[in-house]
Order: C-alpha cells, then structure tokens, then sequence
C-alpha cells in the first residue's frame, strides 16, 4: 500500500490506526459530554471554567495530535503550528490584559433588582451619539451612556425611554425630593446609588451607569440635568 | 505501474511536501486570527448589556449548541476516517466518509442559520451590543471557514469520480483538506467552551439591564 504513493519521511512515524482514530473520537465525546454536564452542576463557577478548560485543551490536543497526527509527522510541522499558536496565545493573553475588565459569566446584577414587568427595547445609539465615547455635551453623555433608554427628555432625540421617570424640568425638582439633599446631591445620589430613593409609582431597576463615564462627564451630565427647568 | 499512474512529489530540501507545510503554517496563522476574534468577544461580550438586558446568559442555548458540536466532532471522526481511507486507496471508502463528513458539515452550518435566526428574532443582531457585534462576527467566520470546507471537500468527492488518478496514489490531497477540518474543529471546541458554556455559567438569565 505504501509503494502506491510517497513514502513518509524517514523521521516519520507510520500513522495510527483505524481503531485508534475510533478511540479518539469516543474519548473526544465522552469529554464534550462531561463538559455540559459539568455546566449544569451546582458547583462554584470558577471550579468549573478550570475544569472546562483544562476539558477543552485536553481535546484540543487529541485532534491535533490524533486526527491531524502531528503526533507521527514531522517535527517540522508541530514547530510551524505551535509557532502560530504560541503568538495566538500571546495575543489572547495581551488583550486580555490590556482591557483587564475581562470577566467570567455576567456582570454582578444590581441589589435585589427586581425583573421589570414589561421588557423594553431600547433603541440603538444614534450615529452621532455612539457608545461609550464622542459624546462631551450633556445631551451626548445622557443619550449616549443609556440614560435616555428609560427617561423621557423634551425635545432631546434619543431620551425616550418610559420605564423611569421623566426628566424633562428635574432641575426644579430635584431638590424637593428627599429631605436635606440639594437639588445636585439628589441628582448625585439618583445616579451613584439608585436604589437609596426610587420614586412611587416606579421600580428599583435602575441600572448603575455610573461606571458608564468619567467623572469628568458624570459633573457635566449632572450640571445639564440641573439647567432643565 | 504504481509510478507511472502516480507521480511523486516534487523533491524538496526538506523532505517534506511543501504544500502540507504550507498548510500548517497557514493553520498556525488561523490561530492568530481566531484568537484575537476570541481575546476581543471574552473582552466585550458583558460590555452595554446593562443597557441592551441581552446577554449571553439570557440568549445562548445551550442544549442547541451541545447538539451542533457533537454534529461537528463527528464530522472529523468521518474525515479521519475519509484520511484513513485514502492512504490505504480504498477510494469506495473514502467517499462515502467524506460525503458523511460533507452531510454533517451541511448539518452543523443549518445548526448555526437556526441559531442567528433565532437570536435576531429575540433582537440580539451584530449591530445590537457588543457582545452582539462580536458574537456573530467570531461565529459567523467559523461559519464561513465551515462553509469553504465543504465546498473543498465536495470538489475532492468530484475529482473522485472525474479524476480518480489524482486521488488514488495521492493521499495528501485528501490529507490536507483533512488538516483544514478539523483545524476547523478544533476552533468549535475552543468557542464551544470560552464563548457558550463559560460565557453563560453558572448564572440565572438576569434581564434586568432596563
């Protein structure tokens, strides 16, 4: 059979098995098994990502070494590959590092939120507005950093959310609110901690977007919101 | 006889074919590639979904996925086997492992279409959030590497039929098409893991985010 096509390399090893491709693939699926069960185990989450992790590298491994058979070629080929992978790692690693907010699973939900009744779907940011950055102006930085998604604002495109109160005119509000707190405290304290004073007739929903700006930004957006009259 | 059906490789320098080494190398830079769409989605899959309330928790199916992968993992069972064949010319053999690789493959893309279906149905489209945007671009490009491979793999069961000859005494044709696949595969098995089953641990869909 051999004499049929090119010979392997003399540094080669003769490749595997038929009835060892057939034991990769089973051990390949019992693993892939094993990983979705252990995902809906009730155990800590970060025994899990390890677990599945150490799962996936482990099959990972079996395909290249097994079904690629890098494990019987020539060492040629496992340099070239690991090359590349090695600087995939690097990248990974680097970008992760980089923007070092990388997490595992959700962001932490907020104090005892209680799901809303009627699910809204906001509207994507305007082109002018976009997410997380551009926006300098306190308009921008309210339609921008989501606050416009639940709070309706006169005449500003983009604040036309109903699910929190309105904010057309909270300038002359805001002081009246709670006793003690200055019309900017108030504002302060809506944003920073939302949960400390939810208007009747609302739910405590409202999403920490604090962390969405600067400080810098956060002064701005609280100064426009106090020239509303 | 063998020889004049059969002409050998080209000699290299090495000793080794160069269209397999080129292969790995271009398997090598595929790394890079996926691991950066992969870096950017672990970095900004939780980002504006306090704004958008449609997070991987709330929108991967798991049970789905688990099945597609599956799908997947036997496809290179079937293209290994479709190698196996190949290096010992049973060309009979061959064909009907690489039509099965073929099917299964055509399966797993018909898997991923249902899944963008459904995500864009319940509003999480790849201009929706970032965690959108960087879902169906990772996904949607090893959909596409999917999708070549098929189209490789159904031209090699052609030239099976059109031109047996370049197949008979020839196995690396069907071996690095082989190489491609289940490179191809072994990208699911990273995304199946970091993207599907770590990016929805552990956490009850919290749709708050409004």
């Amino acid at each position: 059979m051999d004499a049929m096509h090119e010979p392997r390399h003399p540094e080669e090893k003769p490749l595997p098995r038929v009835s060892t491709y057939l034991l990769v693939g089973l051990i390949l699926t019992v693993v892939t098994a094993i990983e979705v069960w252990a995902f809906y185990w009730p155990i800590p989450a970060w025994v899990i990502v390890t677990s599945l992790i150490i799962l996936s590298l482990m099959k990972f491994w079996l395909v290249v070494a097994f079904f690629m058979h890098l494990r019987y070629d020539h060492k040629m080929f496992t340099s070239l590959f690991t090359l590349g992978l090695v600087l995939a790692i690097g990248v990974v690693l680097g970008l992760i590092t980089l923007f070092d907010n990388f997490d595992i699973g959700n962001p932490p939900p907020t104090e005892a939120a209680p799901p809303p009744t009627e699910v809204v779907v906001i509207p994507a940011p305007t082109p002018e507005a976009p997410v997380g950055g551009g926006a300098t102006d306190g308009p921008g930085i309210f339609v921008s950093r989501g606050c416009g998604g639940c709070h309706v604002i006169e005449g500003l495109a983009g604040a036309v959310g109903v699910t929190g109160p309105e904010m057309t005119g909270i300038g002359s509000r805001a002081g009246t609110r709670v006793a003690g707190l200055s019309a900017e405290d108030y504002i302060r304290q809506s944003v920073e901690e939302p949960e400390a004073f939810v208007l009747e007739g609302y739910d405590n929903v409202m999403q920490p977007l604090r962390g969405m700006m600067t400080d810098e930004e956060f002064d701005i957006l609280v100064e426009y919101l106090l020239t509303l009259q | 006889m063998a020889v004049n059906m059969h002409p050998p490789e080209h000699h290299t320098s090495t000793g080794l074919n160069h269209r397999k080494l080129l292969m790995w190398t271009f398997l090598g830079s595929e790394c890079l590639f996926f691991g950066s769409l992969i870096a950017t989605h672990m970095i900004n899959r939780n980002k504006a979904d306090l704004i958008h309330g449609l997070s991987p928790s709330c929108i991967l199916d798991i049970p789905i996925t688990s099945i597609s992968t599956f799908v997947l993992l036997m496809s290179s069972v079937a293209m290994v086997l479709g190698v196996a064949a190949a290096e010992r010319a049973d060309i009979k053999q061959m064909r009907i492992w690489i039509l099965a690789t073929v099917v299964l493959g055509i399966v797993f893309i018909l898997f991923q279409v249902y899944e963008f279906m459904a995500f864009v149905d319940e509003g999480l489209t790849i201009g929706t959030n970032l965690f959108g945007s960087t879902f169906f671009t990772l996904t949607g490009f090893h959909g596409a590497h999917v999708t070549i491979g098929v189209i490789w793999l159904l031209s090699l069961l052609i030239t099976s039929y059109k031109r047996k000859d370049l197949l008979v005494g020839n196995p690396l044709n069907v071996d690095i098409a082989g190489l491609y696949w289940h490179f191809v595969d072994i990208v699911w098995i990273v995304i199946f893991t970091v993207v599907y089953l770590v990016g929805a641990i552990g956490l009850e869909c919290t749709e708050v985010g409004l």
